[in-house]
């Protein structure tokens, strides 16, 4: 036996492996992260040997890329793991061979440090426009990153200091134009295609978010958390934004702006969306709020917000379309690589 | 090993050789990653992509994994022609 196809069919193995050795996420949430039992199922492989034993295993997410009039195939790997050993030496590379073989454009962002020595040695190509930023929303979480950098004599004061901080961080429910609206949905309506569509041509390169997209990735999520807003323009549906609040390693509160859409040609509501963001994580208690984006106007209306840039995401690629430029252009938030998905 | 492949399994053993910094004699008596001490994943990319530039093939993702011995590179590189 080699190479398999992840299907709804896989030997509980595959399951136990992926338990195991990725994440103690349970059989549902591979089964939904893959799509097994959909007709999108069928971009997850692993490798099994003649005694059953599963060596490795490599899994994508597919979207599309849409540029200009077109959408070509693409998919994020986001899974890539082999038993240590002898035997997975080589799995690896042939597991990945794989999965470029099986779609037109394969990207992957950040990856282990295996991973990004690795992938440079296979041709593979990296963009460092993606950029998380942070902004923290309480005086807890201000003095715990601020002592975190101060020598150990100056961390009381730090932490003393940043406990006055509070009314510098609290953030007003920001005045939306008088013709928008934030209106909280438990998913995206057939309806929401034609906005896709409409904001697609301003944002490409982008991948899809479409509602299939979109429905799948954030609201019929396993772990739920998402909360998706429709923004209405007048009475008309022209974009959204999702965020979603968990709790990180250090026990902090972890606000995230997922991703968001809006009118292009109005930039001053990506500010005022990002604001509310904000306001509403800080309301449900977010000791901060984090985001990664890779364009210019989402940078400075995260900048307005006084988010700070805590570093580049690398987004690496394998081989992309002939019309489509690098992806130093290309339109990426948090939906591109939430580690809530992993 | 006949005649006809000595020119191939002396390529292959001096991409192995480059690879993993041994010499071409202590290669030849057999290599796999349990007698090569860095002959870790990284090491095996290398490898592959040494080969493959070497003999001018592109090796299916079945076979990347079984590249671990002599015999086994000469048999898939034998067979791409």
């Amino acid at each position: 036996m080699a190479i398999q196809v992840f299907g709804p069919d896989a030997p509980d193995a595959v399951f136990a492996f992926l338990d195991e050795t990725v994440s103690m996420r349970g059989r549902d949430h591979w089964r939904w992260k893959y799509r097994l039992g959909s007709a999108d199922a069928g971009h997850a492989f692993y490798w099994q040997e003649p005694d059953g034993r599963i060596m490795g295993f490599i899994g994508m997410m597919r979207t599309a890329l849409c540029a200009g009039p077109q959408c070509h195939p693409a998919a994020w790997f986001v899974d890539w793991h082999v038993v240590p050993g002898e035997r997975g030496v080589g799995v690896g590379l042939g597991l990945l061979r794989k999965a470029e073989a099986a779609v037109g454009t394969l990207l992957t962002l950040q990856g282990s440090a295996d991973t990004r020595k690795i992938l440079p040695r296979l041709g593979w190509k990296q963009s460092l426009s993606p950029h998380t930023w942070v902004r923290p929303l309480s005086a807890r979480f201000l003095g715990d990153w601020a002592a975190r950098r101060a020598p150990s004599w100056l961390r009381g004061p730090v932490r003393a200091a940043a406990a006055l901080a509070g009314g510098y961080l609290e953030c007003r429910r920001p005045a939306l134009p008088a013709d928008v609206a934030l209106v909280e949905v438990d998913r995206f309506g057939a309806d929401y295609d034609d906005v896709w569509r409409a904001r697609a041509a301003e944002f490409a390169p982008a991948m899809a978010r479409d509602r299939t997209y979109l429905n799948y990735l954030c609201a019929d999520y396993p772990g739920g958390g998402y909360r998706l807003r429709l923004v209405r323009c007048g009475r008309e549906a022209a974009g959204h934004l999702i965020w979603r609040l968990d709790t990180d390693r250090r026990g902090f509160a972890r606000g995230r702006i997922v991703d968001l859409l809006w009118p292009r040609s109005r930039p001053e509501l990506a500010a005022q969306l990002v604001q509310s963001a904000c306001w509403q994580l800080q309301e449900a208690g977010a000791d901060y709020v984090e985001c990664v984006l890779s364009v210019p106007d989402l940078a400075a209306a995260v900048r307005a917000g006084r988010f700070r840039c805590r570093g580049p995401v690398p987004l690496w690629y394998h081989r992309l379309p002939q019309d489509v430029d690098k992806p130093d252009r290309w339109y990426i938030t948090f939906l591109d690589c939430d580690r809530a998905y992993r | 090993m006949n005649a006809n492949s000595y020119p191939l399994r002396r390529g292959i053993v001096e991409v192995v050789s480059g690879v993993f910094g041994l010499a071409p004699d202590v290669v030849e008596q057999g290599v796999s990653p349990d007698r090569v001490e860095n002959w870790d994943s990284e090491k095996h990319v290398e490898l592959v992509v040494a080969l493959e530039e070497r003999f001018g093939v592109m090796f299916e993702a079945d076979e990347v994994p079984e590249l671990t011995s002599l015999e086994q590179m000469e048999a898939i590189i034998a067979r791409h022609g």
